[in-house]
């Protein structure tokens, strides 16, 4: 069965970071696509499908959503906030994705409801480790229900 | 008889005197009986207005008077002999201001009680000097706060292209790599055109030995400014995450310390000495800290010589501790004192591991605790890191 690649939700307003990590998610062919927007924004107009993302097909419910904190218009934390607070999108996992390691702000991210919070690290390597990990969180997110225990 | 004329004159040079004084004498019920120069000042009454009137509602606030405080007053006076505390008071405007009051026992020759004195200092001003100083400590608390916020913010936005140019050098090193064997490849094809497989092969050959040289230059350039920030973050981070003041115990403190620091230690064959140590209150990770810092700083600059050894203890000095880190390493020229312990302040060697920033947040934290640290040493004579903390009551040796 051909398994079509689970979508993900990149909300990040600095180019170079979001080609990075796109290449990280890219490396495992086909199990992940990720569809990424430039702020807080643009991060909400994608998850009720309006403005520039009225079709489901181009903007498709993401199985996770990852979020930097400092982005334009609507920050990160703000994101997670509104995302919880709606019964329809609140089960989709949220991992902050940022710069900041700062403890308020990874206290306020748990406290809101994110499912993990990883800082960026400036050297590259590190980075990738981090990002391979998340993706292979994906592993996890196939199976929600059953079938991710053996018996 | 002389005398006693003497003695009253006296008194009434002393009661008229003393402008900066309210002097009055009160009976049991609180009439006024007398009302010296100091009163007539602060108060706004001319004596003859209230001689023989009753002091409730005249200098005393209505409030005190209905509250019972001034009757209280008046019963721990005579109780006790003295009452002593911050009143509020009027003046004869209807204005309240706050006085500083005693309130003594007076008595005849025979020694029978006859009622109060009390002396009054109106301390409208130096509340007003208090609460400037409050407000001038508070305005800067805030500034520095905002400064820190700044340190902190400005650090994290340098970070983030500094994950780019990483990121972005790591992906053209891994293209120039392959771009490299294409170029070798095609040199191997280009068998019969031997002039343009030879500058083919020049070019892989530059590629070779351009590309690592550049990559480690922008890596070795992405390093330093990362500890520099991180340098920067850990500094601005003293103010800005501090922890309640719990109980440490600073000889199981220390063990931590020497865990943390076991590579080093050991790489070094460095002997750790640890003396008595007291039970403090303070902010756990904040102390630990100074003594990490302070210890790895000696591990650190520690030579390769005989016998390195770091002892750490403490003595008491009046209302302080006073600890000590004690190396037996190159020691600090006394010109250096002060720079050591500004930010990115490193002295000598050039390639010690670190940004600099150890003794500069350990002189931060002494310093919010209400201590200061110093070094005492000579070059080639090791080093003596001495600093102090306030004993306080619960604090147990």
């Amino acid at each position: 069965m051909i398994k079509s690649p689970i979508p993900i939700l990149l909300a990040e307003d600095d180019d170079g970071h979001a080609v990075l990590i796109q290449d990280v998610f890219n490396e495992d062919r086909g199990a992940a696509r990720v569809f990424r927007v430039n702020d807080g924004q643009e991060a909400m107009d994608y998850l009720y499908n309006r403005g520039h993302y009225t079709s489901a097909v181009k903007a498709p419910r993401p199985r996770l959503i990852l979020l930097d904190i400092a982005m334009p218009k609507l920050d990160g934390l703000e994101v997670l906030r509104r995302v919880k607070a709606d019964t329809k999108l609140r089960t989709i996992p949220i991992v902050m994705l940022t710069s900041s390691d700062r403890q308020k702000e990874i206290d306020k991210s748990y406290r809101l409801g994110a499912s993990s919070y990883v800082t960026k690290p400036t050297d590259y390597d590190g980075l990738c480790v981090k990002l391979r990990k998340l993706r292979s969180f994906l592993g996890i997110l196939e199976f929600p229900q059953n079938g991710g225990e053996s018996p | 008889m002389e005398g006693s004329n003497d003695t009253l004159q006296l008194l009434h040079t002393i009661l008229n005197g003393s402008t900066e004084h309210a002097i009055i004498a009160l009976d049991f019920d609180g009439r006024i009986q007398a009302f010296n120069e100091g009163a007539r000042r602060i108060y706004g009454y001319a004596p003859e207005e209230v001689v023989g009137q009753s002091a409730f509602g005249i200098t005393m606030t209505q409030e005190d008077v209905n509250t019972g405080r001034a009757k209280e007053i008046f019963d721990t006076a005579i109780r006790t002999g003295k009452f002593e505390g911050i009143v509020e008071r009027r003046r004869k405007s209807g204005e309240t201001f706050p006085a500083r009051v005693t309130y003594t026992v007076r008595r005849d020759s025979n020694g029978t009680p006859l009622g109060f004195v009390v002396i009054a200092r109106d301390i409208t001003e130096q509340r007003k000097l208090e609460q400037q100083l409050k407000d001038a400590l508070a305005k800067l608390a805030s500034q520095n706060r905002e400064l820190e916020d700044f340190v902190y913010i400005v650090s994290h936005d340098l970070k983030a292209p500094l994950i780019n140019v990483q990121g972005f050098a790591v992906r053209l090193e891994r293209n120039l790599e392959r771009l490299k064997g294409a170029i070798q490849a095609l040199a191997e094809k280009l068998a019969d055109r031997p002039s343009e497989a030879e500058e083919a092969r020049k070019a892989a050959t530059a590629l070779d030995l351009d590309a690592p040289q550049s990559m480690r230059f922008i890596k070795q350039g992405v390093a330093k400014m990362n500890s520099l920030i991180e340098g920067l973050l850990a500094l601005s981070r003293v103010n800005t995450e501090s922890n309640p003041p719990t109980l440490i115990d600073l000889i199981a403190m220390m063990k931590r310390v020497e865990e943390i620091l076991t590579f080093e230690i050991e790489e070094k064959g460095v002997l750790l000495v640890v003396g008595e140590l007291p039970t403090i209150i303070g902010d756990q990770a904040a102390v630990e800290k100074v003594f990490t810092n302070l210890v790895e700083n000696a591990v650190k600059y520690m030579p390769k010589r005989d016998a390195p050894k770091i002892e750490v203890g403490c003595v008491t000095k009046g209302d302080c501790y006073e600890f000590f880190v004690k190396d037996n390493g190159i020691g600090i020229d006394p010109a250096n004192f002060s720079r050591i312990f500004k930010p990115f302040g490193r002295v000598g060697q050039g390639d010690a591991k670190g940004f600099g920033m150890g003794l500069s947040i350990a002189k931060r934290i002494v310093e919010k605790h209400g201590g200061r640290i110093w070094v005492e040493s000579q070059p080639g004579a090791g080093a003596t890191f001495r600093f102090t903390l306030p004993i306080q009551e619960d604090d147990a040796l």
